[in-house]
Parts: structure tokens; C-alpha cells; sequence
């Protein structure tokens, strides 16, 4: 046992002990797993068999042959994408407005954070109920205004269903948005908007001119937080439609996990799940160079 | 206030926008209250959005035994959340402490590297962690799923800590040393207590995401009586998808936890979740 003496006279070796137990957590958890999870991914290992047979690349073929796989991963483009944009157009009205000074603002802003504390289950069965086919209110108003005569099953709807999902997502996500992009907005010096003034720039240009430009780093890290977030999104996927109907809501993720625990293939489940990485790592890449530019 | 027309406009505009789309963040939450109270028939297609009659009985249900019991995963799921919140705020002050304040080798790509561990997608690892945990017999364990969940939000944790701990003025933690105190010494008497709002922040982060996570416990818990709050709802959900009064009033219990803390440490939250997106 090292006295608080020794460790004292030595930051190196404090540092060491200190930080220790969190690279071993880490390096034990998520590390260590995704190393072994590409031995995995070149053999012809399931859950009923665990003999791992080298077969070298053919899961990889076989992702690249899989047209399932191939509409999964559009999927989670699309969805990815939709997502973003919404919660970047609704996060950027609501910061804007928060950030104005009005009666309520304080109470509005304490409570924009609640969708963000509901867990994603419960968020699922807030919309699925919403969107009940029989009883959800959303048929319920639809109908009263006039809009649908017909009371519509939005969950089992092939063209409705990735929409139903993509609401929920932006419901619970765009607080998320908000409290990013408002903290950026707060740093913006108010003698910046005074000179615009004087210079006699209206709403829209002083928004283009100086806002934007000002938080152009906020902007893109929700971007890109966002993006991956919807990446790796399965509970609303679990909880409201299970990939259904028709694969319809089958993104990559989702895909994935029913390959391993459905269809017990973890070597081909290895596999796509690499390809997942690849996705997410070229997009954390250009979030790593936005830090580092950010830092200097 | 202000008589020119064009600003009142903007005014009206403003607020009109705010309505909506607080309409559109809050109604949900309402709904799912509202449904957890109503006491007349859910299942006629004349819906009014205010209760007709009230009751507890949703809430009741859920509590004594029967198939909507909740108390065993709300016991499981506190247990796990307190324990890794405790956990990953003692190892996450300890790591970040040293990110912040003393200088290794290595120490910034160190950091960057843990960070970004973050951003790992989940499916990657838990495929294989779940092989690993198998042979480690951790399946159908508190311990696998706070072993989990701890190394998952560590990173997070250690981010929020060390953006922190950066804030703090290095004369306060001087003077403590030339007072006699040992790094250590300091680090507990003055560190700590001052970054209370750090660590709070850190708190909720941590118990948010383990009374919530899914995922992770839907692939390694597979008894009923190891069943997490989330797991066990969606099992209502599989199991009797339209008795939408009982769901809501397990909502409602899921969520009040969450939602308390998020409101409580709202200000501390906010400035955790923006560091590093913020530059001073």
C-alpha cells in the first residue's frame, strides 16, 4: 500500500491511481468487447453454436449481398436525417424565442426540459397511445376537424409508421437541441445586435449575419450529436413498431440486434454491427476536427 | 410596453410560436396524466381533455399484486440507479480530477480517447459483451448491469467533472495546500465541496440514464424478478398493449423521478450538459 506521501511528492503516479479504475471500466466494457467483436465477426459463430470457425471475410460479403441490410441502412439515413433537421429547426425557434425576454420565460425554460428526462420507453408508450388506432387522440382530433374521415392504424401503416417514430424522437430530443443551442446564444455580446442596429439590418439579416456565424459550433455539434444519437436508436423502434409493418421501421440498429438475439447469428451480427462503427465513426471523425479547431 | 406596431407584432408572433410549440412538448405529458387519473371508460371514441371522473385505482393496481405489479422492478431499477450514480461520481471524480489538474504523459490524448468512447454505438459492444458476460455468469445480475452502465457513463461523467473542475480557480486549491493540506486533502476540503453544482449535474445525468437505459438490460436481464422499470413496462406493453390507464400511471411512476431531478438541478444541468459547448 503506497502512502498519500509518496503518491504526494509524485502527481505522475497520483494521476495514475486517479484516472486507473475509469480506463480499466472502460477498457473492460466497451473496449475489449468491440476488439473481440471483430474476432467474432470472422467466423460462423452463434448463440447455439460457439464454435469459432474462421471463415475470414464472408459476413462481410454476405452484409454487402444482404438487401435487407442494404434498406436498413437507408432507413437510418433517412431517419437520421429527418430527425435532425426537425429538432434543429424546432431547437433553434424555441432557443431563439427563449433568449428574447418575456413574462414566463423562466418557468418556459425549467419546463422545455422535461421531454429530455423521460426515458425512452415512456416517451414510446406516450406516442403509441397518442396514435392509438381505435382511441388515440390524434385520430380522435384528425377526425373532428375534418381532416381523415376514417380512423387511421398510423403504427401498422407502411408509409406512416417511420413518421409516428420520428415525431416521438423529436419530441424527447429537441430539448437537447435547445439547451445546446441557447447556451450559445447567450454568449452572443448584446452591443453586437446594438451596432447591427445602427447599421439598420432588420430581423432576418442580423439572424444571418451575426447569430448564425456565432454559433456555428453549437450548431454543428447537435449535428452531429444528433446524428448519432438516431443512429443508435432502438428503443422507440422496440417499444412502438418492432421494425414493423414489413420491415418498414427496420433501421440498421434494430436490424442488427434482431440479427443476434432473434436469429442468433452474433458472427454476422458482429459484422453489420462493424459496419454501424464505420457510419458513426466518419461522423465523429468530423466531430473530433470540429473540437480540435474549437480548442485552438 | 412598447406602442410601435411592428414590435408588437414580433410580440404576438412570438408568443403565438411559443404556444404552439410548447403545446406541442408539454401535451404529452399532460395526456399521459390525464389517462393515469381517468376514471370513466378509456374506450369510447368521445374524448374530452378534462377527466371526467378521478381516480387512483390505475395507480393503486400497480401496487398491490397482480399483473400490472411494479414494485419489484421500481425497487431493482432505484437500487441500480443509486448504486451506479454512486459509483461513477466517486471513479469520475477521481479521473477527472487528474485530467484537470495534473499533467502527464500522454494525459490530453488520454482524455480525447475516453471521450470519444462515448460516441461508440451500443449495438457494437453488446453483442460480444453479452458472449462475455455468459461465461462471466453476470446475465441476470445487478452487478452485470451496474458494471455496464458505470463504464458507459464514465466518459460522460469524467467530461462534465473535468469542464468543472477547469472553472475553479487553482489559488483556492494553493492556499488550502500551503495551509497543510495533502493534493488528496485538498482535492475532498476544498474541490469537492465547492463544485457541488458539477457533481449534481453529474448525479442526475448518471440516475436519468440508468433508471431509463433499455437496450443493455433487455439483452442481459432475462428473469422476471431482475426485471429493471424499463423492461418491465414494455412487457406491459407486449403483454396487454390497450389497458392505456395502467401504462400511464407506470409512466407517470417512471418518470416522476427523472423529472423531479431534472427540475430540481435544472440550473446545474444545464451548464453540465453545455460544457464544452460553451468556451468561457
Amino acid at each position: 500500500m503506497k502512502s498519500p506521501i509518496s503518491l504526494e511528492s509524485n502527481p505522475k503516479k497520483l494521476a495514475f491511481f486517479l484516472i486507473l479504475p475509469t480506463l480499466i471500466a472502460v477498457f473492460a466494457i466497451l473496449i475489449y468487447p468491440i476488439l473481440y467483436s471483430l474476432t467474432i465477426s470472422f467466423t460462423s459463430a452463434t448463440l447455439r453454436d460457439m464454435s469459432f470457425n474462421f471463415i475470414g471475410l464472408q459476413n462481410y460479403f454476405s452484409a454487402l449481398r444482404d438487401q435487407k441490410l442494404g434498406n436498413a441502412f437507408i432507413l437510418t439515413i433517412e431517419y437520421s436525417a429527418v430527425t435532425v433537421f426537425f429538432k434543429l429547426l424546432l431547437g433553434m425557434s424555441l432557443a431563439l424565442i427563449l433568449n428574447e425576454k418575456f413574462i414566463g420565460r423562466g418557468l418556459t425554460r425549467s419546463l422545455i426540459i422535461i421531454p429530455w428526462a423521460v426515458p425512452y420507453i415512456v416517451t414510446g408508450i406516450m406516442w403509441r397511445w397518442i396514435f392509438d388506432s381505435n382511441i388515440g387522440i390524434f385520430n380522435f382530433i384528425l377526425n373532428k376537424i375534418g381532416i381523415i374521415n376514417e380512423y387511421i392504424a398510423w403504427l401498422a401503416s407502411r408509409s406512416f409508421a417511420l413518421s409516428t417514430i420520428i415525431i416521438a424522437d423529436v419530441w424527447q430530443g429537441t430539448p437537447f437541441f435547445i439547451i445546446i443551442l441557447l447556451a450559445g446564444l447567450q454568449t452572443i455580446p448584446e452591443d453586437l445586435y446594438e451596432a447591427a442596429l445602427v447599421d439598420g439590418a432588420g430581423s432576418f439579416r442580423k439572424f444571418v449575419h451575426i447569430t448564425l456565424p456565432m454559433i456555428k459550433f453549437q450548431i454543428f455539434i447537435v449535428i452531429i450529436l444528433g446524428a448519432i444519437f438516431a443512429i443508435n436508436q432502438f428503443d422507440l423502434f422496440y417499444i412502438m413498431t418492432k421494425g414493423g409493418p414489413a420491415d418498414s421501421t427496420s433501421v440498421a440498429t434494430y436490424y442488427d440486434y434482431k440479427i443476434a438475439f432473434r436469429y442468433y447469428k452474433i458472427s454476422y451480427a458482429s459484422a453489420v454491427s462493424y459496419l454501424i462503427l464505420l457510419l458513426t465513426a466518419i461522423i465523429t471523425i468530423v466531430y473530433s476536427r470540429i473540437l480540435q479547431r474549437s480548442e485552438k | 410596453m412598447n406602442k410601435n406596431p411592428f414590435i408588437r407584432l414580433k410580440r404576438f408572433f412570438l408568443y403565438f410560436t411559443l404556444t404552439i410549440l410548447m403545446g406541442f412538448f408539454m401535451f404529452p405529458v399532460y395526456w399521459i396524466f390525464f389517462t393515469s387519473i381517468q376514471g370513466s371508460n378509456l374506450f369510447v371514441r368521445n374524448i374530452s381533455f378534462i377527466p371526467r371522473s378521478i381516480t387512483f385505482s390505475n395507480y393503486l393496481d400497480l401496487f398491490v399484486e397482480g399483473k400490472f405489479y411494479i414494485v419489484t422492478p421500481l425497487i431493482n431499477s432505484l437500487r441500480v440507479a443509486l448504486l451506479t450514480t454512486i459509483v461513477c461520481l466517486i471513479l469520475g471524480i477521481f479521473s477527472s480530477y487528474a485530467f484537470a489538474r495534473l499533467r502527464f504523459k500522454g494525459s490530453t490524448t488520454i482524455f480525447y480517447l475516453l471521450i470519444f468512447t462515448e460516441m461508440l454505438p451500443p449495438i457494437s459492444f453488446l453483442i460480444p459483451l453479452y458472449i462475455l458476460f455468459r461465461r462471466l455468469a453476470l446475465i441476470n445480475t445487478f452487478g452485470g448491469l451496474m458494471i455496464g452502465y458505470t463504464a458507459w457513463l464514465l466518459p460522460i461523467v469524467t467530461w462534465i467533472l473535468y469542464s468543472y473542475f477547469k472553472t475553479i480557480p487553482q489559488d483556492l486549491e494553493d492556499s488550502a495546500r500551503i495551509d497543510g493540506c495533502t493534493r488528496v486533502g485538498a482535492l475532498f476540503r476544498v474541490v469537492i465541496p465547492v463544485s457541488f453544482p458539477g457533481i449534481a449535474a453529474s448525479a442526475v445525468v448518471c440516475f436519468i440514464f440508468s433508471i431509463g437505459e433499455f437496450i443493455f438490460a433487455l439483452t442481459v436481464i432475462t428473469q422476471e424478478k431482475v426485471h429493471t422499470l424499463p423492461l418491465a413496462l414494455s412487457e406491459f406493453v407486449l403483454k396487454y398493449s390497450v389497458e392505456y390507464g395502467k401504462l400511464a400511471a407506470a409512466s407517470i411512476i417512471m418518470f416522476l423521478f427523472p423529472i423531479l431531478f431534472a427540475l430540481i438541478f435544472q440550473k446545474f444541468l444545464v451548464k453540465g450538459l453545455t460544457a464544452g459547448a460553451v468556451k468561457e
